[in-house]
């Protein structure tokens, strides 16, 4: 089965959009993820600190 | 080719960040092993899944798909994806979502495999995983080897003992967290370049109405044609056959299932299927320009060859820094995928007879196993192996694997004897059709795809009309998996 060109146009620009917003967004809440919990204190820590 | 001092700056500036982001991930984690081999529970799923998107995002999926493109033509927008799209949804879905409700206190493939089948099945499936853990860091380590050689002239051996020595310092600091805590970076980075790399290229190239009249003229005239004879059996059925298991018998999965928390599976397994679908496929865009611009280049490298053609010298940086990345992430995950299947399944069981460690001589343990392992790796790819045959060795030694695995996670009275002959036979056939013939070390008997088809057939027979002849009795999966399997 033959792809037309309008077909080939329509299919580039929907995988590039796909591949672009899809995965932004994840890297986006995974980068978030990655902030909180690298940064984040541990509870134990806190609760230390909240003792003292 | 580039100032090689420019690429040894490259690679100790990854190694810098990665090795601060690993003591970064380690902060809120548990000082034990369980925590350094599985992190079980503890990560959440959009890390999860972008460290599952970077581990099937490796070398292949980039150059790979190109090269599909580049041979076939349109093809190459489905061909290479479709395979991982199946194994996701038949197998990696329904089976993880099962295998985490009976056995949720183990990590490792083969640990499923004793409780079920017995200890030889444990000893052939554990030997498996090592060995393709091994192989395929051995594959990534010599493509570093490779690509740094050819972007920057920096001697094969540096390379890979630079990049070696970054991998191993991560991981033996922050074991699984410290792999999936890169995993970010790698994935945030691999986004960031593909995301301006890919359309850059497509637009200089004049745009895909360009693209396709290109794709029309040139030198393959079934370059529009979705499907061809050659396109099915050279490439589609080879690659569906071959990745069936993708999603289920690598150990970087499984560390990676049992580390997102529990009831998660489904949106981890279908999220990251959808996340990773466009990457090869706009991967196989740049093989698609290459061939419509007449790009008379080794198919293999024809992705690198398109970015350095179209974008020039800037183009090649981040060539190259998409590499360093995609490379990196594979390795991470192999050698501690490795690490995590010696200790759990060779250290523990047979060396320590699951006798009682105190858990600061295990992490040790592990660490050391972790050095070991990532210095026998680097030596073992100062061999320069076929990359090519390293690839088809390595698939094919795992096709046996899938159907007894699969059968014994939903068939309750499947023959065991059968299940662990099914694997033996199955892994012969494969050698003797698959891995050989693939290796252009003796004419192939069948065409290649047939040689995967029969040792499916193989490993799945056995075992299903063993146990229509001689069933055995209900397996209680529930007492078996909380009696501590390992």
């Amino acid at each position: 089965m033959e792809m037309s060109e309008t077909a080939f146009v329509i299919v580039t620009y929907v995988l590039l959009t796909w591949f672009i917003v899809s995965n932004f967004i994840l890297a986006g809440y995974s980068f978030k993820e990655w902030f909180v919990s690298t940064f984040k204190q541990p509870k134990s820590e806190q609760k230390n600190h909240q003792s003292k | 080719m580039l100032n090689s001092w420019i690429g040894y700056a490259l690679m100790i500036a990854f190694g810098i960040i990665l090795v601060i982001v690993s003591i970064l991930a380690t902060r809120n984690g548990k000082k034990n092993l369980d925590d350094f081999l599985s992190a079980r529970e503890s990560m959440s799923l959009p890390m999860t899944m972008s460290s599952l998107v970077v581990v099937w995002v490796w070398s292949s999926s980039l150059m790979g798909a190109a090269e599909g493109a580049y041979n076939f033509g349109v093809a190459g927008f489905y061909m290479y994806g479709i395979s991982v799209l199946i194994s996701a949804l038949l197998l990696g879905w329904p089976i993880f979502k099962r295998v985490r409700k009976i056995a949720p206190s183990i990590s490792t493939l083969p640990e499923f495999m004793k409780a079920r089948i017995g200890k030889q099945t444990h000893i052939v499936f554990t030997i498996v995983g090592i060995l393709q853990s091994f192989f395929w860091a051995v594959l990534q380590m010599t493509a570093i080897g490779l690509v740094m050689n050819v972007l920057f002239g920096i001697p094969h051996a540096a390379s890979i003992m630079l990049g070696a020595i970054i991998v191993i310092t991560y991981v033996t600091i922050g074991g699984l967290r410290a792999s999936i805590g890169t995993d970010v970076i790698h994935f945030t980075m691999l986004l960031v370049l593909l995301a301006i790399v890919i359309p850059v290229c497509l637009w200089v190239a004049g745009g895909p109405r360009e693209i396709y009249q290109g794709l029309v003229n040139s030198s393959v005239d079934t370059a529009t044609l979705l499907w061809t004879k050659e396109s099915v059996t050279g490439w589609l059925l080879v690659s569906v056959l071959s990745f069936i298991n993708y999603a289920i018998i690598d150990q970087s999965v499984w560390q990676r299932v049992y580390a997102s928390k529990k009831g998660s599976e489904t949106k981890l397994v279908l999220g990251t299927t959808f996340m990773w679908l466009p990457i090869p496929a706009v991967a196989g865009l740049m093989g698609m320009v290459g061939l419509a611009q007449g790009m008379n280049v080794n198919p293999s490298e024809i992705f690198p060859a398109v970015v350095g053609e179209l974008l020039g010298t800037w183009g090649v940086y981040a060539m190259a820094i998409i590499m360093i990345a995609t490379i990196l992430s594979t390795t991470d995950s192999c050698l501690n995928a490795l690490s995590t299947l010696i200790v759990k399944n060779i250290y523990i069981p047979y060396i320590k007879k699951n006798a009682p460690m105190d858990p600061n001589q295990e992490l040790k343990v592990a660490r050391i196993v972790v050095i070991v392992s990532g210095l026998a790796i680097a030596v073992f790819s100062l061999g320069q192996f076929s990359i090519l045959y390293l690839n088809y060795a390595v698939g094919a030694l795992t096709l046996a694997m899938t159907w007894p695995f699969v059968l014994s996670v939903f068939m309750k009275k499947l023959n065991k004897n059968a299940a662990y002959w099914g694997l033996v036979a199955g892994t012969v056939s494969g050698l003797f059709f698959a891995v050989i013939p693939g290796a252009g070390l003796m004419e192939p008997i069948v065409p290649l795809w047939v040689g995967y088809l029969i040792s499916h057939a193989i490993a799945a027979g056995i075992p299903l009309i063993g146990t229509l002849v001689a069933p055995d009795h209900d397996f209680e999966f529930e007492k078996a998996f909380s009696q501590g399997e390992a």
